[in-house]
């Protein structure tokens, strides 16, 4: 349990930052009133609990807000009900799942969902029945390019992007490698917005793209290693990318190139698992902020996991993104004159007026487009002996897909 | 004896009271099945109605998987993958064709049927464990080749995927069947039909044949049954059971993502067709019934749907120790004893 | 009918027939030795079960070596086996039908093919009767029927008469006997001497895959060497299985 001693060491500076601010600070997020008593409102999330690994977090610290929310008087006096389903990573028990939630159970809206499958299989469910999607953390493609999802994350293609921005300006690399697993609408997309991004700027940029069934990290890095690149950014789940960089140590290959990951490796256990040989050799670009930054949502997130959600649920970026996304829909169902019905919801949230936070770089908003990645902008970190460390503030990924948004 | 009044009758194995009669009482309880959920389904809601449509498609894979296990003493261990391959050929067609959705689900029924006879040749030399590890590695081979190419989706080229930033395509339903309810009674439908289709195959000499070659090679040459067409048949039809599934399943959900298929759950199809008693026809339903249902019934009281493996693998021991024609022979001996008891006939 | 000339066959190291030559010509031949001495082994020569590994075979003038097993129903060669192999979960009228189907015999006159067959080995009452619950005697009936449903020229049985009781072997010989004189040929293997003489116009008697004898009945049973070698033991054995 060595890697438990960061988040504890993170709780106790929490716990002091709490001792300095009034005890109200939980509450000030979710609202101020009686507890909710009145007919429930209910919001789904769908997300990939069971499986190749635990996409359930967006969903517990959701769940842990709505439940600080019906105790601070609700949405206007009236309960939020929040229903979670696992897909257990299979389409068809997402689709299953999103027919039980918005048609039996008659969900208004879904947030905080996070799941691997949900976004390309239900997204045109969603859009034929008008249910507007906060998702919390969105991975594929799909999650990005649906009228009626909108992800709080940036995405694993900006983030990979991201780290290759920063390395490109601050330490000159002008090659990359970009590793990931074979999935269509992932891996093969998170590299492309490399690719493209690196033909406009004239950087040369490879593939190692294998089946993530079958991973051999030794002839993994191997590979990437005989393309002669400046920088290598491992675009795996932490999973996986712990392997790769023990297998880069048996190498000594830590000086040979410039390291880098996306948000996925960002993990507070992450730094034990991989050891001492990589403290300050590997950087992580973040799609929000630091687990352990002193922001008011972030502060607020973490007291209010303490009060309302349990000790087991992680407190990781992904539970930031669900954070995120019930404070949102909060804010939007509470905006929202007259009856609160799916249509009601989705209009609200087409039109929201875009919301700041310390967990963000820039203003969040829905949307009225076709697709939205609204959250463009992420930070740099550096690997610790013992943690993480930012090492550069705010900046876009400018990915070239991203001019219909933009514009 | 009573012998020679019965001997004048003209076919001896004709059913007196007609085709469907004897079906009736055959499979009285199989019938009533489909239609209690034609009855019950549509107010269970949107849910279930879909978890059902999925357990009828899977119900139809199994059918085939039976067949070659009753009729042929066949173990195929890849009875999802199957299913798998008819929903490509159902997703690629629909996509490149744009036809009706009973055209599609008829094409891509051949097409499966196709490679159900191409997986059938090893049947030729290999028999017992060799075919079944023969039928599991192709299982496994499908995954992996599914679940790095992917179902189709719209896109052009053999593979029929799209790439860059244009949007995946679903499949579309038949006109006639676009919500959830009415897909559900077309499934049941085209389920009712694949069951009274493979019923009369059995009943007739191509399901004599087979009969003929279970009982032996020797016997079944000496009847002149010409064995290897006859196997072809049975792998053929099976596949063709299974690309029908495929095709429904796909039609459901619109599109299909390889994780649904990899080869432990053709294993457990297998299994669970074992416990359901392949030698019944309302064994492919029982076991559509436990693949699909059956963790999604414990899932909604709250219980891991995982722990449904575990009670499959203690059934299966129950099944092959003790009750050799599975749950479907039990049921049935349950409702001879209820009939002799009522009519009083001593069988 | 039947000319065997120089037949061997080999397998795994055994060689149950060994340069056998052979004619009969009968309306009821017999085929008799002891245990071991290659009278299945014939009987799936001729049936196309067992290849042979040098010689000739004839039927009816015809050399059927090239002829699959599956084909020999269509040439009229039809056999029975030792123990009855009988589909238990067809009927009696459907393990007979399975003959039918593969001479793809029209509908109508299959039918009434079928129900003449089934009266006339005795089982138009057990029609519908699943194999798996047909007893010893219906078993062996339902595969002559199977046999001679399809109005064949031969009809090849291997000890059709073992486990029969008295009643029921008189069945079958009348049955037999009625064939004969429609003018089917049959081929009987058996132990039962009684049932040899009694049937059969011809036999051949066979000891380690060579002949000892053969001819007319009477003359074969009459030869000191057939009683010597295998009669006089078959009959001491016979008789002890009749006291027990």
């Amino acid at each position: 349990m060595k890697h438990a001693l960061p988040l504890t060491l993170a709780a106790l500076a929490c716990g002091f930052s709490l001792a300095m601010t009034p005890p109200a600070a939980a509450n000030e997020a979710c609202g101020s009133g009686e507890p909710a008593t009145g007919e429930p409102i209910k919001i789904g999330a769908i997300v990939g609990q069971t499986g190749p690994a635990d996409f359930s977090s967006a969903s517990k610290s959701a769940a842990a807000f709505f439940d600080c929310v019906n105790a601070n008087g609700g949405i206007n006096g009236r309960p939020v009900e929040y229903l979670v389903e696992d897909d257990a990573w299979n389409p068809e028990t997402a689709a299953n799942a999103a027919a039980k939630l918005v048609n039996d159970e008659g969900v208004v809206a879904m947030a905080g969902s996070t799941s691997f499958i949900e976004c390309g299989t239900n997204a045109r469910f969603y859009a034929d029945n008008g249910i507007g999607v906060i998702a919390g953390v969105g991975v594929p493609r799909e999650c990005f390019f649906s009228s009626n999802i909108a992800p709080m994350n940036m995405g694993p293609r900006l983030s990979t992007l991201g780290a290759a921005i920063d390395a490109y300006e601050n330490q000159g690399a002008r090659s990359f490698v970009c590793m990931a697993p074979n999935i269509p609408n992932v891996g093969g997309w998170f590299c492309e917005g490399l690719a493209a991004w690196g033909a406009d700027k004239g950087v040369e940029t490879h593939n190692v793209l294998h089946d993530p069934a079958t991973l051999d990290p030794t002839s993994l890095v191997l590979q990437a290693m005989a393309m002669g690149a400046d920088a290598i950014i491992v675009a795996e789940p932490a999973p996986a990318a712990i392997p790769i960089f023990n297998a880069a140590e048996d190498q000594d290959l830590r000086e040979e190139a410039i390291w880098l990951g996306p948000t996925s490796i960002y993990d507070t256990a992450f730094p034990a698992a991989v050891g001492d040989y990589w403290a300050g050799a590997i950087k992580a670009h973040i799609e929000f902020n630091t687990l352990d930054s002193d922001g008011v949502d972030n502060t607020a997130w973490l007291s209010i996991m303490d009060e309302y959600g349990n000790a087991s649920d992680p407190r990781d970026s992904f539970s930031q993104g669900g954070y995120l996304a019930a404070k949102i829909i909060t804010g939007v169902l509470r905006g929202i004159d007259g009856d609160i019905t799916r249509q009601s919801v989705l209009e609200a949230l087409q039109t929201m007026e875009a919301v700041d936070s310390d967990l963000l770089c820039g203003a969040w908003s829905f949307g009225p487009g076709d697709r939205h990645n609204a959250n463009q902008a992420g930070r740099m970190v550096t690997m610790t002996a013992d943690g993480w460390e930012t090492s550069r503030d705010c900046f876009v990924s400018d990915d070239p897909e991203l001019a219909d948004i933009r514009s | 004896m009573a012998m020679s009044e019965t001997s004048r009758t003209p076919l001896p194995h004709a059913a007196p009271r007609g085709f469907l009669a004897a079906a009736a009482s055959q499979h009285g309880g199989l019938i009533t099945a489909f239609f209690l959920m034609a009855l019950i389904v549509p107010f269970l809601g949107s849910y279930w109605i879909k978890n059902f449509t999925s357990m009828i498609a899977v119900a139809i894979a199994a059918q085939g998987v039976a067949l070659l296990h009753a009729r042929l003493g066949f173990v195929s261990l890849a009875g999802i993958a199957m299913m798998g391959v008819g929903g490509w050929f159902g997703l690629r067609l629909a996509h490149a064709t744009g036809l009706p959705f009973e055209i599609v689900l008829v094409l891509a029924a051949l097409c499966t049927g196709a490679a159900g006879v191409l997986l059938g040749l090893p049947a030729l030399k290999h028999r017992g464990l060799i075919y079944a590890l023969i039928t599991l590695m192709f299982a496994a081979g499908f995954h992996v080749v599914v679940s790095s190419i992917g179902f189709p989706d719209g896109g052009s080229g053999f593979w029929g995927r799209i790439d860059g930033s244009a949007e995946r395509q679903l499949m579309a339903r038949p006109a006639i069947a676009a919500s959830d309810l009415a897909y559900f009674l077309y499934a049941l439908a085209i389920a009712a039909a694949a069951f009274t289709a493979t019923h009369i195959v059995t009943k007739s000499a191509v399901g004599r044949a087979w009969a003929m070659i279970r009982a032996g090679d020797a016997v079944a040459h000496a009847a002149g049954v010409r064995i290897g067409i006859a196997r072809a048949k049975a792998f053929g039809l099976a596949g063709a059971l299974a690309g029908v599934g495929g095709c429904l399943l796909a039609g459901s959900i619109g599109q299909l993502d390889g994780r649904s298929f990899d080869p432990v759950q053709s294993l457990l199809l297998y299994g669970l067709v074992i416990i359901a008693g392949p030698w019944s026809l309302a064994a492919a339903l029982i076991a559509g019934f436990l693949y699909r249902m059956f963790p999604a019934i414990l899932d909604s009281w709250g219980v891991d749907g995982d722990i449904a493996i575990t009670i499959f693998g203690l059934a299966l021991i129950h099944a092959i120790v003790s009750a050799p024609r599975g749950i479907a022979g039990q049921l049935h001996d349950l409702t001879s004893a209820i009939q002799n008891r009522l009519s009083g006939v001593d069988r | 009918m039947i000319d065997i000339d120089a037949l061997t066959v080999t397998f795994g190291g055994v060689t149950p027939i060994d340069r056998l030559s052979l004619t009969l010509d009968g309306q009821i031949v017999g085929l008799i030795g002891p245990n071991g001495a290659g009278k299945t082994t014939l009987l799936n020569v001729l049936s196309g079960l067992v290849r042979p590994s040098a010689g000739t075979v004839r039927l009816f003038g015809k050399d059927i070596g090239a002829l699959a097993a599956g084909q020999r129903l269509g040439w009229g060669v039809t056999r029975a086996f030792q123990t009855p192999q009988v589909a238990d979960d067809l009927t009696a009228s459907e393990n007979i039908q399975v003959a039918l189907d593969s001479l793809q015999v029209p509908r109508a006159e299959a039918a009434t093919r079928l129900a003449e067959t089934l009266e006339r080995v005795g089982l138009a009452g057990h029609a519908r009767r699943l194999g798996a619950h047909l007893d010893g005697f219906d078993l062996r009936m339902t595969e002559i029927g199977r046999c001679l449903v399809t109005g064949p020229k031969l009809i090849m049985l291997d000890e059709p008469a073992a486990g029969l009781a008295a009643a029921e072997r008189t069945r079958l010989i009348d049955l037999l006997r009625g064939l004969s004189r429609a003018g089917t040929r049959i081929l009987i293997i058996d132990h039962d001497i009684d049932l040899i003489a009694g049937l059969c116009d011809q036999v051949a008697v066979l000891d380690f895959g060579h002949l000892v004898a053969s001819g007319d009945t009477d003359t074969v049973l009459a030869d000191p060497k057939v009683r010597a070698a295998y009669l006089g033991e078959f009959e001491d054995d016979d008789a002890e299985a009749r006291a027990a």
